[in-house]
């Protein structure tokens, strides 16, 4: 029997001992120790003039000097001339409203530590205050850097090259961003845009930041989970490093909240550009939103004056055909009441970046001349709330409803629900009506219900979140007591011991609470612990190969495309690669395909062909590299079970067990429906899978909680191995009476019986 | 014959009693060991119930009653792990995670308690399933008192008829007894000389019985105006012409009495009004107590004793006299 966890809390074997006390100069988070000084200026292998900013005194700068370098022939940072594109930006810039607060804003930086900045979207925070800050903070000077955090991959990767034109430098020299699986910076680096979770996997390899002068963290009015534990890891290190600069920013006015959590710290504030937006709501509530919001749509196209719509709902699928119906309905309005032409787009995170970039095309024209306006109406998600200023925006439809996180350690389940948006939600969607003159937002709800039934403020992701991940990185923090961490909205205590329950059942922490060695490796992953605990064991099944293959596949989204349109089809073409024991059996067996001569000959035609997402396999792909990297440094063994033997797929299905024993679900006696262990929640196969009904214990990779509750990424799994994987978790004695511990029971014995008579013979 | 009668008689008897207290036995399945067809029969029953497929909306409900039930239980188990960890951290049970926020006076927003799931099943907009569940809970509302109302009324009606049927009662009684009372002092005026009933004002009346001379006064009354207004040719007999001479009134044959009497009938008795405003039991027994004061009559025995004393009454109400 292949080993099992608990040799890991006992030392583990000596090749991994290494990577605890790794040499520094290994290890690409901290690259940028072994730099050698710099004088500020990075040497490009060209003759440049003499910085303006050389002899300039950290923190003592004025904005004279900043414009006057802004303003000069020759790039400051770059020594080379300016180009004409810059001049016309700069132009531009000096239009943004936070440009009339620059001295304000330099006076507060350099008095104190702590800055909290408000600025509402489109007043130019995202890509002004970190160049603001360049100036001053003069980086260059002792080779440090400033990072802008970003919630989200998308953003930091936008507004890096933004500023990289600003600045007329080159994406990834001075102006550059690390998000998960893409790092596009280089020792040139001077201003860094990055995940907020980069940061802090970048903290937990260098618990004092020391390559950073300034952090800045913006949109922190998010309250992504990474952002909050950032905000109280920094609050602590501001202590320890007094010439650390933080400065938050928000985009809501609810920053007191932000002000007393940092002691106090000063606040400055720049207004937005904003016209007064009109509130409508309805006078009774609605039996159908998307129908009511449909109406309201076509309403407006009907009866209103020129201006883009943006409708808000929940989800891709919604999104999608409500952007059908639309289109089909505006099209009869076109034909029978002469209405002006409209543009309908989707937009959720999901979609193909080329495809999200078509919302900032203009309106059509009228279809003759002096016809009626056209416009364009946006069906989005909650991404157009903050995230994403789109300009033009006149109308706002708002059901009151998005897709929010939820996680209950009760149920220990993590899923996405429809839910009622808060109170400032509706009011930041509100506000998006108004960018570009007077506007009108139509609530599909009473006013009663709004004051009644939406909470002020949207709960922050760390409530709604399994944190075994966020404690597994806090341990690797060096924070040790998780209980008084001076969080900003500490979790539920249930939620932290379920997730330290979790990390001691997969042998990461060990029942003091400390990180066993396996906890230490599986925190190099910037994965899901399950994901990383059955990526490092893999080797122990001989297949780790396949596991880092479908670790990446089940970081990436959906492979598999089922168009409303062609459904058969596209199953018959799953059903090419199924594989009868499971679905992360048929995922391996599709990244294979796709790894195959045929199919790399032209992978497009080939994905197209057969109903595969493209960038979803790419992206696998990309991430597998990134994976295996890490699996190379901290020297987990990269192997594989010949094909030709028989227990191929069984060494992979046993790898499974080693990290998803907790998301185990055994069948009922009906032979239908399964139950999942321990939580006893009744649960169905997703629609989806591959398998039939004939697995008696399935392993799965999510719990969707939708009006049926339902497994999906389900493979079968023989019941011995758990009990010989995961004993811990599967001590008969700790489960209470009824079918399952009858049925484990049933196991062990078997076992022992065969046990026995091996012994016997 | 007659014996002959009694024992056919006794042997019907019998057989009527065997049969009434026939006692049947009971079916006992414990004592009886189930034949092996049976125990098979049985056991693919029960096989078959339990593998019939349950229906959507079973699996439904069994989903949502077992989340619930999950969903509704505190998850912290001292024994587990998790708990110890942080019990060596010095996490105290029903205390919040974070840093106390000290003597700001904020409400502590801590949380205790994860936050709940709600599962939206439908597409109703904001506040219509609040709509909805108050339209529910008004009509459950509504209905619960229709059916409240409507025993109570079943109670309220019994009690009220009754009332009503004891006062009526009384009613008679008291009618009876003013009746009583009204011969009785008459028959007293005769022996004595007091002035006649005709010419006795009203009030003169005893308050006891006034009512009932009132009542007949106006029954009076209302006859002789009926019979007057038959009797008069052109005008209501109430019609006072100014202008008539008094000579003519007495040719259309109008009679100063009447205006007299009615002028008496109209007036306000606030002493009879008074009494009249009581239950008619008491004004019932006040006029029994009267009669036995004053004429030593028993209105429950319907005789008049010779002494005070009353001997051989029974009592002052009509339960003594049952």
């Amino acid at each position: 029997m292949a080993g099992k966890h608990s040799d890991y809390s006992e030392g583990g074997p000596a090749k991994r001992q290494k990577t605890t006390e790794m040499d520094p100069k290994d290890n690409p988070y901290l690259a940028h120790w072994n730099e050698n000084g710099d004088d500020g200026f990075h040497s490009n292998g060209v003759s440049h003039a003499p910085s303006p900013l050389s002899k300039l005194q950290r923190h003592q700068t004025t904005v004279k000097t900043a414009v006057d370098a802004e303003n000069g022939k020759y790039n400051p940072f770059t020594g080379q001339a300016f180009s004409k594109r810059y001049l016309s930006i700069l132009k531009t810039r000096k239009d943004l409203p936070v440009h009339a607060q620059r001295q304000e804003f330099l006076d507060m930086y350099q008095k104190s530590q702590i800055l909290v900045f408000v600025g509402e979207t489109g007043s130019g925070k995202t890509t002004q205050i970190p160049q603001f800050v360049l100036f001053d903070d003069l980086p260059q000077h002792d080779g440090k850097m400033v990072a802008c955090t970003q919630p989200r991959r998308v953003a930091a990767m936008s507004v890096a090259e933004r500023v990289a034109n600003e600045m007329d430098v080159k994406l990834g020299e001075e102006v550059g961003y690390s998000i998960r699986f893409e790092d596009m910076t280089s020792s040139k680096t001077i201003l860094k845009y990055m995940t907020d979770g980069m940061l802090l996997r970048e903290a937990m390899n260098d618990h004092e930041l020391t390559r950073y002068s300034t952090i800045i963290l913006d949109e922190a009015h998010e309250r992504t989970l990474a952002t909050d534990v950032l905000m109280a890891m920094l609050k602590e290190l501001t202590l320890r490093r007094p010439d650390l600069k933080l400065i938050v920013m928000s985009a809501t006015l609810d920053a007191q909240k932000f002000q007393r959590y940092f002691n106090d710290a000063p606040l400055l504030a720049v207004p937005g550009r904003t016209h007064p937006v009109e509130i409508f709501y309805t006078p009774e509530p609605e039996k159908d939103y998307l129908e009511a919001a449909l109406r309201t749509v076509l309403q407006i196209h009907a009866t209103e004056a020129e201006g883009d719509i943006l409708l808000f709902l929940t989800g891709e699928e919604e999104i999608e055909d409500a952007v059908r119906k639309i289109k089909l309905e505006s099209d009869e309005m076109i034909r029978e009441a002469d209405a002006g032409p409209m543009a309908v787009y989707a937009l959720y995170g999901s979609l193909p970046p080329a495809q999200q970039q078509r919302i900032f095309e203009p309106a059509p024209p009228p279809r003759r001349p002096g016809g009626r306006p056209g416009r364009k109406c946006i069906v989005s998600t909650n991404i157009a709330e903050t995230s994403l200023t789109i300009d033009g925006i006149v109308y706002v439809v708002d059901p009151g409803f998005s897709k929010q996180k939820v996680y209950n350690p009760r149920i220990r389940v993590e899923s996405l629900l429809v839910s009622p948006i808060s109170k400032a939600s509706a009011q930041q969607r509100a506000g998006r009506a108004g960018r570009t003159r007077p506007g009108k937002c139509f609530r599909l709800y009473t006013e009663a219900a709004f004051k009644k039934e939406l909470i002020e403020q949207t709960y922050p992701e760390i409530l709604k979140s399994n944190l075994s991940n966020t404690v597994l990185e806090l341990k690797k923090l060096g924070i040790d007591d998780l209980v008084h961490f001076d969080l900003m909205d500490p979790p539920a205590p249930e939620t932290l011991m379920r997730a330290l329950e979790e990390l001691n059942y997969l042998a990461c922490l060990d029942d003091d609470g400390n990180l066993t060695v396996l906890g230490r490796m599986a925190s190099e992953f910037p994965l899901d612990p399950a994901l990383a605990v059955m990526l490092v064991s893999s080797p122990e099944f001989f297949c780790s190969n396949e596991i880092l293959s479908l670790t990446a596949l089940l970081s990436v989204p959906q492979v598999f495309v089922r168009p409303n349109s062609a459904r058969k089809r596209a199953d018959e073409m799953k059903n090419l690669f199924a594989h009868p024991d499971g679905d992360h059996l048929t995922l391996l067996n599709v990244y294979h395909a796709f790894k195959g001569e045929e199919a790399q000959k032209n992978p497009k035609q080939w994905c197209h062909d057969h109903f595969l997402s493209l960038r979803a396999l790419q992206s696998a792909d990309n991430v597998r590299l990134q994976l295996k990297r890490i699996m190379e440094r901290e020297e987990v063994a990269l192997m594989s079970t010949p094909f030709e033997d028989k227990s191929y797929y069984e060494n992979i299905r046993r790898a499974l067990v080693s990290g998803f024993f907790m998301q185990v679900a055994k069948r009922d006696a009906n032979g239908k429906t399964y139950t999942t262990v321990k939580d006893n929640q009744p649960v169905l196969l997703h629609p989806s899978t591959v398998l039939g009904q004939e697995s008696e214990w399935v392993v799965y990779n999510e719990f969707v909680l939708t009006s049926k509750n339902y497994i999906r990424t389900v493979t079968g799994v023989r019941g011995e191995w758990l009990l010989d994987i995961a004993p811990g978790y599967y001590d008969i004695d700790s489960f209470p009476k009824g079918e399952m511990k009858t049925a484990l029971t049933r196991l062990k014995e078997r076992i022992e019986r065969r046990a026995k008579m091996k012994g016997g013979r | 014959m007659p014996a002959q009668t009694f024992a056919s008689a006794a042997a019907v008897e019998d057989e009527e009693e065997d049969y009434l207290t026939m006692t049947f036995e009971e079916p006992t399945p414990t004592t009886k060991k189930e034949t092996l067809t049976q125990k098979k029969k049985r056991l693919a029953r029960e096989a078959e119930e339990r593998s019939r497929p349950k229906s959507k909306a079973q699996l439904a409900e069994e989903e949502r009653t077992k989340r619930e039930a999950a969903l509704n239980t505190a998850n912290v188990d001292k024994s587990s792990k998790g708990f110890k960890m942080m019990a060596a951290l010095g996490y105290k049970p029903g205390s919040a995670l974070g840093k106390e926020i000290a003597s700001t006076g904020e409400p502590d927003k801590r949380l205790l308690e994860p936050i709940g799931l709600d599962m939206k099943e439908d597409r109703s907009g904001i506040g219509a399933d609040s709509e909805k569940k108050r339209r529910f809970r008004d009509e459950i509302e509504k209905q619960g008192e229709t059916i409240k109302r409507q025993k109570v009324d079943a109670d309220e009606f019994r009690v009220r008829q009754q009332k009503e049927r004891e006062e009526k009662r009384y009613e008679g009684q008291f009618y009876g007894a003013m009746k009583v009372a009204e011969g009785l002092e008459e028959d007293a005026n005769v022996n004595g000389s007091a002035p006649s009933a005709k010419s006795r004002p009203l009030s003169r009346y005893n308050v006891l019985w006034r009512g009932l001379v009132k009542q007949r006064l106006l029954n009076e009354r209302e006859k002789r105006l009926r019979y007057d207004m038959d009797q008069s040719l052109s005008r209501l007999p109430t019609y006072d012409d100014p202008d008539e001479e008094r000579e003519d009134k007495i040719a259309l044959s109008r009679k100063a009495q009447t205006e007299e009497v009615g002028f008496e009938l109209d007036e306000e008795d606030q002493e009879l009004e008074e009494f009249e405003a009581l239950e008619p039991s008491q004004k019932l027994e006040k006029l029994v107590m009267y009669m036995r004061e004053q004429w030593h009559y028993c209105f429950w025995c319907k005789s008049t004793y010779p002494s005070a004393e009353m001997e051989g009454c029974p009592g002052t109400t009509e339960e003594d006299h049952d």
